[in-house]
């Protein structure tokens, strides 16, 4: 502990308490994941954000188009990133020792298409619901599914779709349940997307009418288990 | 040139001064406290739903997803297996329990942060906005002396659970900083046309709605009465997370109040820091209610706790008699120290309070 009462102490604390605030405000700028992830940017959400944002700025005397402004924002986020990635690179090693990075980026765009995970059996030739979001009635392994860090993550499927993920999601799922229902033959899982109505739509007791089935995945429940 | 050095040295003293400062442990403790039962309660909110062999075991073991094995404790354990998990997450349950009562000082905060680290970053997707925050927050303990009171630590040196020994004040100040970065972080982020100005201000709604997030129906926030509502909220919550950073210039008027100074007096007329506080408390009370996010407002609030300083008249500087004084002899210790020898602008015994 001599270090500490040493003279030079406080200035070298500055000096160290300085680094972990820069690291800090450095980190928490938008990094590449944020900027140019082009599954993000193929997102519904995104489209219509695009195109919300061009209509804004033509509004505002700047004409553009969607595809012009994904042109100039992706390559703005290039630019951005030439700045950023040299930036954040020393301080990479201390967060990843630490954990004291941050990146909270909280509803930045809210999901206006939502996907839900939807779960089947087939018994006797015939499928039946097994799960579905916020129902009594079709709620196999609620416990799990509903935990918030497991929504969180079937919540991902609908900002960004990323395959190996899915995949190996949809395996566990059906492996589980088969698991859980040995007189089911087959398994089905898949993501039902469909556009969440705005207020005044709402209001006028219309309910989504748009909704499809995406990412079918069917599994025969001798094969998983 | 001579000017800008001059500036240079002045600002650096300054920042010295700052990280000088002393006060008693009563926020960092009650910071600690709060931390340690939160990551307790999300690593048991993963046993009571049978999920930690589902999310911390790697698809080749029966989990969820292929994992990462980054982590040098994962490493240290032979990968991400079953074992593994349950080593990780019951050495997490004892750790977190430890630092809850405050026993083992600096040391038990870094081993509950690398086990939670080691457990979190098994996957990016299986992670929280709240686990990072768990993890800063075990880092920022990891610098504090924050089992200088509600002890065990504290009964174990004085024989009793309370001290009013002093600690070094620039912890909490970071925590506060923290806190700054998350929301102005977070508000810059939100772009999208339903956030920002000269759109509807729909952002809440659209959220309300999403089934990954809410708890129940919410489609009443469609109402004529309701949704207004929600706009104001929207509108209210990106202005007060872009606009973050403002309060550490209310911090720093508060600081240098003896220069005085028109616009100084003007923000210290009143302590704007109860208003922003309790926005930030409603937002999250807010999400608490509506949203299923975990323990991501709990953890907000266990760093609002650092909002709440110790008694000002307590505060002192660096000084050989700082180190356990007393809460009576401190302050005329703290007086005499930045009397004789502090070279700082601020009034002595002042702080970031």
């Amino acid at each position: 502990m001599a270090l500490l009462r040493h003279p030079a102490w406080p200035h070298v604390r500055a000096g160290l308490v300085a680094f972990h605030v820069l690291s800090l405000v450095v980190l928490s700028l938008p990094g590449a994941g944020t900027v140019n992830d082009p599954q993000r940017w193929k997102t519904e959400n995104a489209r219509t954000d695009l195109r919300q944002m061009a209509a804004r700025l033509t509004a505002w005397g700047w004409p553009i188009d969607e595809r012009g402004l994904e042109r100039a924002l992706w390559s703005a986020g290039d630019a951005y990133l030439t700045v950023q990635r040299p930036l954040a690179a020393p301080f990479e090693a201390y967060a990843g020792l630490t954990g004291s990075r941050q990146g909270w980026t909280m509803f930045a765009s809210p999901q206006r298409h939502p996907a839900e995970l939807h779960v089947d059996i087939e018994q006797d030739g015939r499928w039946q619901p097994l799960y579905r979001p916020h129902s009594d009635e079709h709620a196999w392994n609620r416990e799990q599914l509903e935990h918030n860090r497991f929504r969180k993550f079937l919540g991902r499927f609908a900002r960004g779709f990323h395959q190996r993920h899915y995949d190996e999601a949809a395996r566990w799922l059906a492996r589980k349940a088969a698991r859980e229902h040995p007189g089911a033959s087959r398994v089905r899982v898949r993501l039902w997307r469909y556009s969440t109505l705005p207020p005044e739509r709402v209001h006028a007791g219309e309910r989504p009418s748009d909704g499809r089935y995406e990412h079918e995945r069917v599994f025969a429940a001798e094969a998983p288990r | 040139m001579k000017r800008l050095w001059s500036a240079i040295v002045r600002l650096w003293t300054a920042w010295v001064e700052l990280l000088s400062h002393r006060e008693p442990g009563t926020s960092l403790a009650c910071f600690r406290i709060a931390i340690a039962l939160v990551a307790l309660s999300a690593l048991l909110s993963m046993i009571a739903a049978d999920l930690v062999e589902v999310m911390w075991v790697d698809a080749a073991y029966g989990g969820l997803q292929t994992l990462s094995t980054r982590h040098w404790l994962v490493s240290l354990l032979g990968g991400r297996t079953p074992a593994a998990a349950w080593t990780l997450v019951g050495s997490g349950l004892v750790l977190t329990s430890l630092l809850a009562v405050g026993l083992g000082g600096r040391l038990t905060a870094l081993l509950t942060l690398q086990v939670y680290y080691a457990l979190t970053s098994a996957q990016g997707t299986l992670t929280g906005g709240y686990d990072t925050l768990i993890t800063n927050a075990l880092w920022l303990l990891v610098l504090a002396e924050s089992t200088a009171t509600l002890s065990l630590d504290c009964r174990r040196r004085t024989g009793r659970f309370t001290s009013d020994r002093l600690v070094p004040a620039w912890p909490r100040y970071l925590v506060i900083l923290q806190l700054v970065v998350v929301y102005c972080a977070t508000g810059l982020h939100k772009l999208s046309p339903v956030w920002t100005p000269g759109g509807d201000c729909s952002a809440l709604y659209w959220v309300f709605q999403e089934p990954t997030w809410r708890r129940f129906d919410m489609s009443f926030t469609a109402g004529p009465w309701v949704f207004p509502l929600t706009q104001l909220a929207t509108a209210v919550t990106w202005w007060w997370e872009v606009l973050a950073l403002l309060l550490l210039v209310v911090y720093w008027a508060r600081y240098t109040a003896a220069r005085g100074g028109r616009v100084r007096r003007a923000l210290n007329r009143f302590d704007l820091r109860k208003p922003w506080a309790a926005i930030g408390v409603m937002l999250h009370l807010g999400i608490l209610v509506v949203i299923n996010v975990g323990p991501f407002s709990w953890i907000s609030f266990a760093y609002y706790l650092c909002l709440i300083p110790p008694r000002p008249a307590t505060a002192v500087h660096d000084g050989p008699e700082a180190h356990g004084a007393t809460r009576s002899t401190s302050v005329s210790t703290s007086v005499a120290t930045s009397t004789s020898s502090s070279s700082s602008e601020s009034p002595p015994g002042s702080s970031l309070t």
